[in-house]
């Protein structure tokens, strides 16, 4: 199978002399859940947001399907890439519908930006995405005033109008409570196995990277330390992840 | 331990005293002229007290021509604001070079006052009410711009990302998260900035630029204190009204 995401040799150092990632090369894959474990400060934000540009590499090479991440990449590559964040990133003022309607926004051209005039097309997609999400019937409400676990749904439905190829999810519960955590993941990965989207997660709950990831990669100090299924996984390589 | 900063209270009180005593020789200003005003200026303003309500309709012409001077004074600003405020913010700028630049002619049309960028367009290039309008607009897009400007600059970093990670271009991430993010300032801002241009704009017409200040500055001149009297009068009720009507805008706004 062709992967979707490549790292060739990617390594990003920031210009205070912190390398976030050393080397590393990694090859994600269509429908496949992909969970990132590490300590605080190992990489995986930097991992991910190297996956749509939001950082660039300082060497080595990114492509994302048969795209090459540069910057006059980016709109491109970030059609076919989601992002899910640990604060939502949502914009509070305005609607759900609005904000599931970014999603749309790589397809759309400053004219209809303006006026707001998206095609019926694009509304049937949102409305569609918010009852996947279990927010059918709020979506004229303003966003800053749902709950927590609400606005991430919104954020997972901003992805999937996105019809893009992998969603990105940068430790996408550390906000929410146990509970709401579970839905949450709930709804990604069943998002991920119905879309045939590749799901690549931060998480720093072991328990839950264990329980949902079909492939777990650990990283620390910006090198990856194992790349295997869960089953294959030692306690060992996990305490040993997590030492100083 | 450092040394205990100096304080500048001996030199601020020097240098006033000094303005003070510079001030009373050149300008005639001193406790005679201030008790001279107190002994006439009592008979001198009671002339004032009867208006004269002949040429009123066509004062109120002149008034309605001060009215729309700084209404279009607001218009303008809003053209120069909104593409200035873009450049302006620090993180939508497109470079550096385009924000610093932009902050720096922000600061100038601050320190332009709008009387003197008046006379310039009047005296300079011949103009007449739209220098008044133009003289207006240049000066509030620097205050405009530069409050939208740190809103835009307030709103938090992931609301762009957010936006921008969907592959939205500049414009898309001004349109849907930096405008609605601040919305609100904006028309505060705008209605607050129209008021103050439609003050502003019964004074402009001193310098030519427009307006019914033309009119009260030669009624002054030539005492005809009947007529002055109706125009302030005249100013006074405009200003009133556009404080209602602006602080029922303000209101309905919250
Ligand atoms: N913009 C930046 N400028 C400078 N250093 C940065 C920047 N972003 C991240 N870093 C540094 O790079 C390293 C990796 O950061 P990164 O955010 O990728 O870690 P992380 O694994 O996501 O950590 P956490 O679990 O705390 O989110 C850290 O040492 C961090 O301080
Ligand atoms: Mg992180």
């Amino acid at each position: 199978m062709q992967p979707i995401v490549r790292f060739g040799n990617v390594t990003k150092r920031f210009p205070n002399g912190v390398t976030a990632l050393n080397e590393v090369n990694l090859e994600f894959f269509p429908g496949q859940v992909a969970v990132v474990l590490g300590p605080s400060g190992a990489g995986k934000s930097t991992l991910l947001r190297i996956i749509n540009g939001l950082e660039s590499p300082t060497t080595g090479t990114v492509s994302v399907g048969d795209l090459a991440v540069t910057p006059a990449n980016h709109r491109a590559v970030r059609k076919r890439v989601g992002m899910v964040f640990q604060q939502f990133n949502l914009v509070p003022r305005l609607s759900v519908m609005a904000n599931v309607l970014c999603g749309r926004l790589a397809y759309r051209n400053i004219w209809t930006s303006l006026f707001f005039t998206f095609p019926a097309s694009d509304f049937e997609l949102a409305e569609k995405a918010l009852a996947a999400v279990g927010l059918g019937d709020r979506a004229w409400d303003r966003v800053d005033k749902l709950s927590g676990g609400q606005q991430q749904r919104v954020a997972i439905a901003r992805t999937v109008v996105q019809q893009g190829a992998v969603i990105l999810a940068d430790e996408p519960v550390a906000s929410l409570d146990p509970a709401t955590s579970i839905e949450i993941m709930d709804i990604l990965v069943k998002i991920a196995k119905e879309t045939g989207c590749g799901l690549i997660l931060n998480l720093h709950q072991v328990d839950l990277a264990l329980k949902y990831g079909e492939r777990i990669i650990g990283i620390k100090r910006g090198v990856v330390q194992f790349d295997s299924k869960p089953s294959d996984l030692g306690e060992d390589q996990i305490a040993a992840l997590y030492a100083a | 331990m450092k040394p205990r900063p100096k304080s500048h209270v001996w030199w601020i009180t020097g240098l006033i005293a000094l303005a003070g005593v510079l001030g009373s020789a050149s300008l005639g200003l001193n406790l005679g002229t201030l008790n001279s005003i107190l002994n006439e200026g009592g008979p001198a303003l009671s002339r004032y007290s009867q208006p004269d309500w002949q040429d009123l309709p066509r004062l109120i012409g002149r008034l309605g021509e001060t009215l729309v001077v700084g209404i279009w004074g607001t218009v303008i600003n809003l053209f120069l604001a909104v593409p200035l405020t873009i450049f302006a913010a620090r993180n939508l700028a497109p470079n550096r070079f385009a924000f610093r630049g932009s902050r720096e002619l922000l600061n100038v049309f601050r320190a332009l006052p709008d009387a003197l960028i008046a006379l310039l367009f009047t005296q300079g290039i011949g103009l007449g009410p739209m220098a008044g309008a133009l003289a207006i607009g240049i000066h509030s897009t620097g205050f405009v711009a530069k409050a939208l400007a740190d809103a835009m600059e307030r709103v938090p970093e992931g609301t762009y990302e957010g936006v921008r990670a969907c592959g939205a271009t500049r414009f898309q991430v001004i349109r849907f998260a930096a405008w609605p993010s601040i919305g609100r300032e904006f028309a505060s801002t705008t209605l607050y900035i129209a008021d103050r241009n439609i003050r502003v704009a019964t004074t402009l017409g001193v310098v030519g630029a427009g307006g019914i200040g033309v009119d009260l500055l030669t009624s002054l001149r030539t005492f005809n204190t009947g007529r002055a009297a109706t125009i302030m009068v005249l100013i006074v009720g405009l200003i009133l009204i556009v404080d209602v009507i602006s602080n029922q805008i303000q209101r309905r706004l919250q």
